[in-house]
């Protein structure tokens, strides 16, 4: 199986930059949301909300832990210095309203603040490209706090650990398999120069892209851009090299026992590939209606086979998401039931998924789902956070952004027939991971 | 934007005029029609008793693109001060309500019918108080509330989904009190409860007693809680006053007479001070936790707490964090937040997951940081932080259901925070120096608070009593 890069969409990414201060046209309740070409930030948003109440911002370099070429997870020790970077000497109490986030492909800052502030508050986001010049011993010790939040994390978390290492496998040699918090051992390793060097490669503003939402007039905005300080810039820095195929077929699957986990569990974990999709939107919307196909109890749906009827599984999660581009994951976790084996469960929900994927899905039962979902995407009470989230999540995930108003657009054109192109996906051998506890 | 608007800004947020103009809009426009609308004035909290005479509190929302409405009822009980009683029916009752059909309607019809009407039913169960609440946009009334009215009072459970709920009931609480964090609190409670009904329905400790339950205990649990004589009554959303009494009066005048008479909750506990370590010789962390009474009289009381804990606790430069995590490197994050065990009995805990071998240390780090606090408070970026706990108040309280939901609390708990739209006029009054006060008068010492932490090695912590299960707790504090 190949999974091709969707180049044009990619380019079309690119190319917004170069579009001079395009209105997206999102009049919603009062709210707008307008895109900036300012230099040297890869793209700026605003989106202008009156009567809030804050401004928040958020400053999304589109580099993280994919583009580390270091030891694993010294992208999120960067994102940690950066912050304190900035934070050293500020006035306290300032920070209580920020926050900082890594991810495989996003470093985030975020800050909110009153009208008042909100000058010193994107400075100190475009202060996070300033090169770090922290002393020896706070990054020393910002190891050991790297290693509390590791442990905060992930010890007793029974299940983190299990479902870590399958994504790894699901992910294969690829860049994504790459751990953004890294092990102990490869915290250990963490060390300054390393991270003031992956700093400078990543951190640059012409890679990042500034959000920014509350009671704030374009003209409002760009007179603060115009007052900021600007570190001196530095060339493009480079993206890492994120595979356009994954090795396909592939099938991983074992049986663990791990007593620490109190009951029998089938992790079944699917990496496929989509073709067809119209736009971002439109894909989006198609995980949404298939993952409420699956999730029903109506026929099409995995819920009665295995959980209602069969009483196989006494409880059942299914998630499905975006995985890269035009690749998705889909991962079911089935409880078994007492008297069921997990090998039966498992060839069971292989069975349902298989006959999902050749019966497709009945217009009867897709007209109540769609119909259920349009009106979800139209009535449901929409604020100017749930757009600024939207945009955020657009950037972190390097993909173009929509507006609401285009996601519901795109549920409400789909078809029957688009939604059981997708569901065919789900026969895929493509790459699978399985892993049965204590069986 | 003027100069003028954004410095008025730094005192009052610019959204306060744009709400006080809005309100004076609508007065005007009611005068001017001289229309009903004065009583049913958007997100206004009223009051009103039914024609079947149900005391009931109402809040329209009559906002562009709001469609649901919210019913929300709740009992009193007092199941958890029972020793009789198996504290886990309840829980699992609740599960067994809400995966169940009725004598009409399969649990999958019911299922289906929410899903294609976006709306739902559910039983909320606490110590004090039952809850039962439902949603449905408003077009679909007359779709939806029959069938919850035949939920509620025809609702049959059956012994496979008994025994089903009953195994995924055990395991969730078996994973949550393995966590190291999870058995602090548990024995912490333990320490200040004691081995009484209300610590086993709080902590579900004896997770054997949900073997015993049977279906004639969840329809004797049911019969005894769901009947007519609710403690609250809370409408919201998109509808009249007229039509929300008349979902009340049709919904209550299917429900049964109450069959017991419920005594009232007013124990007061109080928090002693102590040092336990809790030996977990398997544990891979170390969880460590300071609880002190925090008693509040009314909703200021509350609503300075609010802003003095984010002060002590939010952000890595708040007084805790710098200590235990920045100067000491012993932890990610500190926290600090408040909870009750009853409605009587309110504490402040603070603490986090530290480093073991650090745990001594963190400990002094922490209770000198707190008590430099406590007696010196300084509130830096006094405003910004008001403001934030105003924001978060006003997150909470703004969708259908969170209104309702705040709405019943303030109704059975009239010392829980509800300012309701008026946050801002509300927060406004609540002065630097008024929360200075407070923290002075009413935070306690640290050495009045018990110090309590969890992890596989005692001697990390030599000043503290080692207790390795709950019945060694009694004794540790009489020493």
């Amino acid at each position: 199986m190949v999974f091709k890069q969707i180049s044009l969409i990619l380019g079309a990414l690119l190319g917004l930059g170069a579009i001079s201060l395009v209105f997206t046209g999102i009049p919603r309740g009062q709210e707008t949301v307008t895109q900036l070409d300012y230099p040297p930030f890869q793209a700026v948003y605003i989106l202008h909300e009156p009567d809030a109440w804050g401004i928040d911002i958020a400053l999304i370099y589109e580099r993280g832990e994919v583009d580390n070429t270091y030891v694993e997870g010294l992208a999120h020790y960067v994102e940690h210095l950066a912050w304190a970077n900035v934070f050293s000497g500020a006035q306290a109490g300032v920070n209580r309203h920020s926050n900082a986030w890594t991810s495989a492909t996003t470093t985030m800052y975020f800050q909110s603040s009153s009208y008042d502030g909100v000058q010193a508050a994107m400075q100190r986001l475009v202060n996070t490209a300033k090169p770090l010049q922290l002393d020896a011993d706070y990054m020393t010790k910002e190891v050991d706090i790297i290693q509390r939040e590791r442990d905060q994390r992930r010890l007793d978390r029974k299940t983190y650990d299990a479902t870590e290492s399958e994504m790894r496998v699901l992910s294969g040699d690829s860049v994504f398999a790459r751990s953004v918090i890294g092990t102990r051992q490869q915290i250990s390793q963490f060390d300054a120069d390393l991270a003031k060097k992956l700093h400078g490669q990543t951190h640059h503003l012409n890679a990042a892209t500034l959000v920014i939402k509350g009671d704030i007039s374009v003209s409002e905005l760009q007179s603060f851009l115009n007052e900021l300080e600007y570190p001196t810039l530095q060339s493009t820095s480079e993206t890492a090299m994120i595979p356009e195929e994954f090795e396909a077929p592939f099938r991983s699957e074992d049986t663990v026992s791990r007593p620490d986990m109190p009951s029998a569990l089938v992790h079944y974990n699917h990496l496929f590939a989509v073709d067809g999709c119209r736009s971002y939107a439109d894909c989006d919307a198609r995980v949404d209606m298939v993952w409420r196909i699956l999730t029903s109890t109506r026929d099409g749906g995995l819920v009665s086979p295995l959980q209602y009827d069969a009483f196989l599984a006494r409880k059942m999660n299914v998630a499905l998401w975006r995985y890269w581009r035009d690749a998705f994951v889909l991962r079911v976790e089935m409880h078994a039931e007492t008297d069921i084996a997990t090998s039966t469960a498992l060839a069971q929900l292989e069975q349902t998924l298989k006959d999902i994927a050749n019966t497709g899905v009945s217009v009867e039962v897709f007209d109540i789902l769609h119909k259920d979902a349009v009106t979800d995407v139209k009535t449901d009470e929409l604020y100017a956070q749930d757009e600024y989230d939207n945009i955020v999540n657009a950037v972190s995930h390097r993909r173009p952004y929509y507006d609401a108003i285009e996601y519901y657009q795109a549920m409400a054109a789909l078809s029957v027939d688009d939604i059981n192109e997708f569901l065919k996906a789900l026969n895929d051998d493509s790459r699978i991971v399985i892993r049965r506890y204590n069986p | 934007m003027t100069t003028a608007v954004s410095s008025y800004a730094a005192i009052i947020p610019k959204g306060y005029f744009m709400i006080k103009l809005f309100k004076y809009v609508v007065i005007a426009l009611c005068l001017i029609t001289l229309t009903a609308c004065q009583s049913e004035q958007n997100r206004e909290i009223v009051e009103l008793e039914t024609p079947d005479g149900h005391a009931m509190t109402f809040m329209p929302i009559t906002e562009k693109g709001v469609t649901d409405v919210t019913v929300r009822l709740a009992w009193a009980t007092d199941w958890s001060m029972d020793p009789d009683m198996n504290q886990t029916v309840p829980y699992l009752s609740r599960e067994a309500i809400a995966n169940s059909g009725t004598a009409d309607m399969s649990l999958r019809e019911i299922i289906e019918l929410f899903e294609d009407k976006n709306s739902y039913a559910m039983v909320a169960v606490g110590a004090e108080h039952v809850s039962f609440e439902f949603e449905f946009p408003n077009n679909y009334q007359n779709d939806v509330f029959p069938v919850v009215l035949d939920f509620l009072t025809n609702n049959q459970p059956e012994q496979r989904w008994l025994d089903r709920l009953r195994t995924n009931l055990k395991t969730t609480q078996a994973a949550h009190n393995a966590h190291v964090s999870a058995t602090t609190f548990q024995m912490a409670a333990r320490a200040v409860l004691g081995d009484t009904p209300l610590f086993q329905a709080l902590f579900l400790e004896n997770l054997e007693a949900f073997d015993d339950v049977t279906l004639g205990d969840i329809a004797d649990w049911k019969q005894t809680h769901i009947h007519n004589k609710p403690v609250s009554i809370v409408v919201t959303g998109a509808t009249s006053s007229k039509k929300a009494m008349d979902i009340v009066d049709r919904l209550l005048a299917e429900l049964p007479d109450p069959i017991d008479q419920v005594q009232p909750i007013d124990t007061v506990f109080e928090i002693p001070a102590g040092k336990i370590y809790v030996n977990l010789p398997e544990a891979e962390k170390t969880f460590m936790a300071m609880i002190g009474n925090v008693p509040a009289t009314d909703y200021t009381d509350a609503f300075q707490d609010l802003i003095a804990l984010k002060v002590l606790g939010g952000g890595v430069e708040s007084p805790i964090n710098l200590a235990v995590r920045q100067e000491l490197g012993a932890s990610y994050g500190m926290f600090v937040e408040l909870f009750r065990y009853n409605m009587r009995t309110r504490g402040l805990t603070l603490g986090g997951e530290v480093e073991g071998a650090k745990l001594a240390d963190a400990f002094n780090s922490l209770s000198l940081a707190y008590d430099d606090f406590v007696t010196q408070p300084e509130l830096p970026a006094f405003d910004e932080t008001r403001n934030l706990v105003a924001d978060e108040w006003h997150q909470k309280t703004f969708s259908v259901n969170g209104s309702a939901r705040m709405i019943e609390t303030n109704n059975i708990d009239p010392i829980t925070p509800f300012p309701g739209l008026d946050v801002w006029d509300y927060v406004q009054d609540q002065t630097k120096f008024l929360v200075m006060e407070r923290v002075k008068t009413a935070f306690p010492n640290s050495t009045d608070m018990l110090w309590i932490a969890a992890g596989p090695k005692p001697s990390d912590w030599p000043d503290a009593c080692v207790v390795q299960s709950l019945d060694d707790v009694d004794a540790c504090l009489q020493q």
